[in-house]
């Protein structure tokens, strides 16, 4: 997991429900009962819960450098896909069940999808609890030990004479 | 050196090319400058133009409304960026002109900036190679110049390992834009003292930023005469950063052949050991041949689909820094020659000089008055009043 610093997350609560955000992106809580989390029904859910799962793009992404072999149907897609909440910052919902008999947890973030069409309640979900673990192939993972870094001295610079003279004053 | 507007010698301390300046810091059409010190825009052109000299009034005035000091007007003894000279803009479709003329102007600030400072201080010697390309689109030239470089900088193969400091050691001039011109990409362009890579402080992604530097890099070894802007143009910068970054020779063996779940953990891996976003290593991946265009396609959906295309996952949050001029300011405090002097000696505002020596993107949207037409151009000059008056007067 990356390190966060101290400070950069903050609470964010969304009128009534519990949140956190980080970097521009809001992070609130919603429990489900366990094996429920493929089953809600945000049209069913608080006006919050609702506004999330219904966020609608606000700005359009940053252009990236990649994007000029795609055609303006698939860019069309990723600018919908890209879409971004009314609810004052890109929300995600984190969604937590605990079985009080077995004490399975599940623990799940996504971006959730408006589902009035009974259709998948997430555009995307992610369990935090499950890792995913390395399929075996062939290709490994390259190795990191010449990584770049942004730490880095400064560009050697020093004084013009006269300069250095007034400091040896 | 105090001097105000009563001074007898403003009359003569003023340069047209100065206005135009102080124009396009402040995101203003002549039009718009004359109706703010209620004269004629032919007025406002011909002093700009020098056909016309204002009066001792008329650049109070004109310092009033644009929120400088007189002597900001007053001319530089020598021209340091070359007439003509265009920056290299991307998306120029999407950019206006009165964006991009206020880009420039703080670009040329910074060189201002960069030209007082180094009177009292040795910067690095300027070692940017020309390596210039054909405007054709079917040759190889942009990744042969990116080799070229790489073997003129005598770089060994692997990683960059920070690009904003292996520019700054050859010489390059590299600074933050002010946050209120973020909606222009980052730009770069040749001054006669030394080259200019103009950083956008909005994107706050390390991995891109490696990107933008390098692709900016190229710009100024590729296309020092070349017309910039244009599609083809921008198409080699960027081939010339990927194969700067990640020459194929060596990463070829290594990109995903196939869009599995492993293929994203070695994407993953790539981007941390080289140093650039996974969308530009998808984008390498194709160019090379590794994958189709469709595989392609598929994993910018599924990348999207996930967030990524917004905000990738990657272990690195800071970005990298400049370290030219802030180290240089430090060393001249530490001589004590203090900001005062070298803010005097450039003939810029405070605050500009302030944004230019960060080593950090600065924050600094109270300082400003916002008042953006439709354009979104917002001046960079111009103080709260609440705070502040415009000086008349350097202390």
């Amino acid at each position: 997991m990356p390190r966060v610093k101290p400070g950069t997350v903050i609470r964010s609560n969304l009128n009534g429900s519990n949140g956190w955000s980080y970097r521009g992106m809001r992070f609130i809580t919603h429990s489900v009962q366990p094996g429920d989390v493929n089953h809600i029904d945000w049209a069913q859910e608080s006006k919050t819960k609702k506004a999330v799962a219904r966020q609608q793009l606000s700005s359009p992404a940053i252009p990236t450098l990649f994007d000029n072999i795609l055609t303006p149907a698939q860019l069309a897609e990723l600018a919908a896909q890209d879409a971004l909440p009314k609810v004052g910052l890109p929300t995600f919902v984190l969604v937590h069940a605990l079985d009080r008999d077995s004490g399975d947890r599940e623990l799940v973030i996504g971006h959730s999808r408006y589902n009035e069409d009974d259709g998948a309640p997430w555009n995307w979900h992610d369990s935090l609890l499950t890792a995913h673990k390395p399929e075996t192939t062939e290709q490994p993972l390259p190795n990191r030990t010449v990584a770049p870094s942004p730490v880095a001295p400064d560009v050697p610079v020093r004084l013009r004479q006269p300069a250095a003279d007034r400091k040896a004053q | 050196m105090n001097q105000t507007v009563d001074d007898p010698t403003y009359p003569s301390l003023f340069a047209g090319e100065r206005l135009t300046l102080a124009r396009h810091l402040a995101g203003l059409r002549k039009s718009e400058l004359a109706a703010r010190v209620r004269k004629s825009g032919t007025a406002v052109a011909a002093w700009e133009s020098g056909a016309k000299r204002p009066t001792v009034t008329n650049i109070a005035e004109l310092a009033l409304g644009l929120g400088v000091t007189p002597q900001f007007f007053a001319p530089r003894g020598t021209t340091l960026v070359p007439d003509g000279i265009v920056p290299h803009f991307r998306s120029l479709r999407s950019t206006s002109q009165k964006a991009r003329d206020q880009a420039f102007a703080y670009g040329l600030v910074a060189v201002d900036i960069a030209s007082a400072i180094e009177k009292h201080v040795e910067l690095p010697i300027v070692d940017v190679p020309a390596v210039p390309v054909t405007p054709e689109d079917d040759a190889n030239e942009p990744e042969e110049a990116a080799r070229e470089l790489r073997r003129l900088w005598g770089h060994p193969a692997g990683p960059m390992k920070h690009l904003v400091r292996l520019l700054e050691q050859h010489g390059v001039l590299v600074v933050f834009s002010h946050q209120q011109t973020s909606s222009v990409d980052a730009y770069s362009f040749d001054s006669l003292g030394r080259p200019v890579v103009v950083l956008n402080p909005a994107k706050d992604d390390y991995y891109r930023q490696r990107f933008d530097a390098a692709h900016e890099l190229g710009h100024l070894v590729m296309h020092q005469d070349a017309e910039p802007g244009s599609r083809l143009i921008e198409d080699q910068a960027n081939r010339f950063a990927a194969e700067f970054l990640t020459p194929a020779a060596e990463v070829r063996g290594v990109l995903p052949t196939a869009m599995g779940a492993r293929a994203w953990d070695v994407l993953g891996a790539l981007k941390e050991q080289w140093g650039v976003s996974i969308q530009a290593l998808l984008y390498r991946a194709r160019f090379l041949g590794c994958i189709s265009d469709v595989t392609y396609r598929n994993a910018m959906v599924t990348l999207s689909q996930r967030g990524w295309r917004r905000l990738e996952p990657g272990l690195v949050t800071a970005i990298e820094q400049p370290s030219m001029l802030p180290r240089s300011v430090e060393l001249l405090e530490e001589a004590h020659i203090p900001r005062a002097t070298l803010v005097d000696q450039a003939r810029v505002p405070h605050h500009l000089f302030e944004t230019v020596v960060s080593r950090t993107p600065r924050v600094a949207e109270d300082e400003l008055v916002v008042e953006s037409d439709h354009s979104g151009v917002v001046s960079l000059l111009a103080r709260t009043t609440a705070k502040e008056t415009p000086r008349t007067s350097f202390e």
